[in-house]
């Protein structure tokens, strides 16, 4: 299903061209919205949820941006980077008031908010004033306030940012789980590569204001198309093994007595490996193609600059 | 993946209607107030003090009717007739207490709190926030400034002693001139301080420039007014009230000795409270349309 179209979005402020023609299809679950810093993610976000004019058409759960604003806000979640939570109020208050202004009765709300904290891991601090939260805790309300009012489609927004390895385990465990128990598909905004590897499935890069890639994951991760990388597991005696495959004209390097990195020559198979490999009488555990790690394939979409990745 | 346990409370998908956007903004003013109700000294003190100005001014009505009151300017009045300016005076006092209680730093809070991104990532629209705190603190102060001052005045209408439904009849025009008085009066002290609240983001320093317009620069303006004869003096919104008041409960001086000479003109008074409260609306609407802009995503 189609979450976002865009066609031909552009918006520019004053001499800033912060979209420009911008095109793409999104769909999938959890789907990554990488870019560096004025890469346009949150002019795109902004339009996406109707607070701006722009030109062209975007349509977000089949409801035009430029006329439908408030209706897709009613159905988008949005958790943000910044501190964004309201003074004098315990974590169930906020969530029952965010539930109320999204359009839900009081009552709906209150169920939904004491639901939602719970579904968050905050179900004994709920009753707390949230200014005496932790960052973790404070983490864990945003997105219950996202979730509150039955989103069908999620924005979050550095959702990981300030918290604990465990707590980001914990946080990263909830966003998977989102998608298969409340059918709510999610845009993560964050620029910790490793969290979108973990998590998501599809990719949208932004780059200089326009967009450089949308799919898979993997397809960004392997869009060289080149299936002869391999990573080659042993049991032992790696170095062995390398010998004969480079004699067979391909090129290894050993990580570890039991693995190696092997590039087949061209039109080589798989094959090679494993028939050099009883040749040698070594055994082999695994086979799997090497692919790029997100991170490098990020930086080769943006232009493999480094400087982008901050 | 990490041991942490998901619990979900049987999740079903929403399938009810939603209320419709028009109807958000009492929300909005249903959480002010209860906010506003959270601590004693945020509202109830001085609510309290209200009721406690509008038992003094019923036992001057109820005990001292014929009493007579000097108040200088040769003038005289019975003590059930200055009741309820001198309720109004004090309602007055405590209005600008409690606007600096909970009005002046309400925006300002949100603002630094970064609030703006939790209502405008919803289908809240600037006009539904605005309508919302507007609401709410015009209910709270529209108690001590019109409830109260209104129940001063069916006291007064009650004990006036009519013998006759002719007589009666003129009395009872106390009642929408008190609504009049404490209507405007609400309005002014509800939106000129979020004016402010809106215009600095800063809980503390919204605080002190309302206070300081009320205090310091109304009062001078009232002085340069009354010295050069300029309409100036109506800046003063404390001035402009009291104006009001005594115009329109045509009682010539105040409780204090203030001739109603020594005020600005109901014309200048009526025409600077509503300037200054449509200015103050579209401040805060402008800069609330700024903050929908640019509050969620981070700063464009």
């Amino acid at each position: 299903m189609t979450i976002i179209a865009l066609s031909h979005l552009a918006k520019r402020f004053g001499a800033i061209q912060a979209l420009r023609d911008v095109n793409a299809t999104i769909t999938g679950n959890i789907i990554g919205l990488l870019g560096p810093n004025g890469a346009g993610k949150s002019t795109l976000l902004k339009c996406l949820l109707g607070l701006i004019p722009f030109e062209g058409t975007a349509s977000v759960l089949g409801l035009s941006a430029a006329t439908d604003g408030s209706a897709i806000r009613d159905r988008v979640g949005y958790m943000p980077e910044q501190e964004a939570l309201l003074g004098d109020m315990s974590a169930v208050e906020l969530c029952t008031y965010a539930g109320e202004l999204s359009g839900l009765p009081r009552t709906e709300a209150m169920q939904r908010a004491h639901a939602a904290l719970y579904y968050a891991g905050l179900e004994d601090k709920r009753y707390q004033p949230i200014e005496g939260y932790s960052t973790g805790m404070k983490q864990r309300v945003k997105l219950a306030q996202a979730l509150v009012h039955d989103p069908e489609l999620l924005f979050l927004d550095e959702p990981t940012n300030g918290l604990d390895p465990r707590s980001r385990d914990e946080m990263l465990d909830l966003i998977v789980d989102l998608p298969q128990r409340r059918g709510c598909a999610i845009i993560l905004s964050t620029h910790l590569l490793p969290d979108v590897e973990r998590v998501c499935d599809h990719a949208v890069i932004m780059h200089q204001a326009s967009v450089k890639f949308v799919g898979t994951i993997d397809e960004l991760r392997g869009a060289r198309g080149d299936d002869t990388a391999l990573t080659v597991d042993v049991k032992a005696d790696a170095a062995k093994l390398a010998a004969a495959l480079t004699e067979a004209g391909a090129t290894c390097s050993v990580s570890s007595p039991i693995q190696l990195a092997v590039d087949l020559p061209a039109q080589a198979t798989t094959e090679l490996v494993f028939r050099r490999a009883r040749d040698a009488g070594i055994q082999i555990r695994g086979i799997e193609v090497r692919r790029e790690s997100v991170e490098a394939a990020f930086l080769r979409v943006v232009g493999a600059d480094k400087d982008v990745a901050a | 993946m990490s041991e942490s346990t998901i619990h979900d409370l049987g999740y079903k998908r929403y399938v009810g209607t939603r209320q419709p956007t028009s109807r958000r903004w009492r929300v909005i003013a249903r959480q002010q107030i209860s906010s506003s109700w959270q601590t004693f000294f945020r509202y109830k003190a001085w609510l309290v003090s209200a009721v406690i100005v509008t038992v003094i001014a019923a036992v001057f009505i109820f005990i001292a009717t014929d009493k007579r009151w000097h108040l200088g300017h040769g003038v005289q009045q019975t003590f059930a007739n200055m009741a309820l300016p001198f309720a109004l005076d004090w309602y007055g006092r405590l209005a600008f207490i409690i606007t600096l209680r909970i009005g002046s730093g309400v925006i300002a809070g949100d603002f630094q709190r970064g609030a703006f991104t939790f209502y405008f990532a919803r289908s809240t629209r600037p006009i539904d926030y605005l309508l919302g705190k507007v609401g709410g603190l015009a209910a709270l102060l529209g108690i001590v400034l019109v409830v109260a001052p209104l129940s001063v005045a069916l006291m007064r209408v009650g004990l006036a002693g009519a013998g006759s439904t002719d007589e009666l009849v003129p009395q009872l025009w106390l009642v929408p001139k008190v609504l009049a008085i404490g209507g405007l009066a609400t309005l002014a002290y509800t939106t000129v301080p979020l004016a402010f609240s809106a215009l600095v983001e800063n809980r503390r320093y919204a605080l002190g420039v309302w206070a300081a317009w009320y205090l310091i620069a109304g009062p001078v303006a009232y002085g340069i007014g009354r010295v050069t004869h300029l309409p100036l003096a109506a800046l003063d919104i404390a001035a402009s009230v009291k104006s009001v008041t005594l115009h329109l409960l045509d009682a010539p001086v105040t409780p204090w000795g203030q001739s109603v000479y020594d005020l600005p003109s109901l014309t200048a008074s009526i025409t600077s409270l509503g300037i200054q409260i449509v200015v103050a609306i579209a401040i805060v609407l402008w800069r609330l349309d700024a903050a929908q802009r640019s509050g969620v995503g981070g700063a464009t």
